[in-house]
């Protein structure tokens, strides 16, 4: 079913309409600090994947109903400088979404990479005492 | 009303309780029961009765008395009076006394938490967040650290190079900013 990643989100301001799934919860728990359910929606509900982008769509394994029709889709995100994973699907015959994992994305973190090469936060200090030792 | 899986709105569910223990915060783990129930026909597992979020939060709630308490014993026992930490912060007189009696919010646990790890950063509010003095105890606490993690040289030929970090560790104490510092309101 299309739908777009605007609808997830707002999905999530209703914790009526999500399921999280218990790997979910203990991801995000474990890798964002997001202790409970509603904080890990409200997270999400209020724009808190930054720079989100679908990296894979998977048939779900365990769709009860056959032929399965039903897709889970997986993004990568941000926040902050760390580098998220989310997957989640719609199932339409219960109306509601489902977040099936919440975790640190393993793939290399371009954000951090990048930082690194903009601001290295001991390079003024490394001249300084360079300039300092030539001088002494 | 039953339990049924929120997914694919079975109700052949199994459930199951466990024993958690939440590192909500430094210190002690707070433990608690979760519910965790399983669908048989889709292998969804969760909170499907949604009874684990206020077990969380009670978890969570006693986990922050105790470190409260724990913060101020440390800042205490670091020579930080409540009497400059409220000063320095502009916070109302007696404001610790209410946090010490459970009257507290998240985000006096969050200003507890960012001065515990950082008490200089009580010198940088009491200059008033001076960009100048921020540099300053930066470098300062930087200088600590690495003086900190110097070991006694084991061989002779290491004293050169271990003097030489020890004077650019001094070198840190005695930094003048050579960029121009605009001081907000000047």
């Amino acid at each position: 079913m299309p739908y777009s990643f605007a609808d997830f989100e707002k999905a999530c301001n209703d914790p009526s309409k999500v399921a999280v799934s218990y790997d979910a919860k203990k991801g995000a728990e474990k890798d964002f600090n997001l202790l409970t359910e509603s904080a890990l929606l409200a997270f999400i509900g209020s724009g808190g994947l930054e720079d989100a982008v679908r990296i894979n769509t998977d048939v779900w394994r365990f769709n009860p109903r056959k032929p399965p029709d039903i897709d889970v889709d997986s993004y990568s995100f941000y926040s902050g400088r760390k580098y998220g994973y989310i997957a989640f699907m719609f199932v339409p015959w219960t109306a509601k979404w489902s977040i099936k994992s919440f975790k640190i994305n393993t793939e290399p973190n371009l954000r951090e990479i990048e930082t690194n090469l903009n601001y290295l936060p001991f390079q003024a200090l490394k001249e300084l005492v360079e300039k300092k030792l030539d001088g002494e | 009303m039953s339990t049924t899986c929120p997914v694919c709105g079975s109700s052949e569910l199994k459930s199951e309780t466990k024993r958690i223990s939440l590192n909500a915060f430094y210190g002690e783990p707070v433990e608690f029961e979760e519910q965790v129930y399983c669908c048989l026909v889709c292998n969804e597992c969760g909170d499907f009765s949604g009874e684990n979020e206020s077990r969380i939060l009670a978890a969570v709630e006693k986990a922050k008395k105790h470190l409260i308490g724990t913060i101020l014993e440390d800042l205490n026992e670091l020579g930080i009076k409540m009497t400059y930490f409220e000063r320095a912060l502009d916070l109302p007189a007696r404001t610790v006394s209410r946090w010490k009696s459970g009257d507290t919010s998240s985000a006096s646990v969050a200003l507890l938490r960012v001065v515990h790890a950082f008490p200089w950063l009580l010198e940088v509010a009491d200059a008033r967040f001076s960009p100048l003095v921020v540099q300053r105890k930066v470098l300062e606490a930087a200088g600590n650290i690495i003086y900190k993690a110097l070991k006694p040289p084991e061989h002779p030929s290491a004293i050169i190079s271990d003097y030489r970090v020890a004077v650019a560790v001094h070198a840190t104490y005695k930094f003048e900013p050579q960029i121009k510092v605009i001081e907000i309101g000047a």
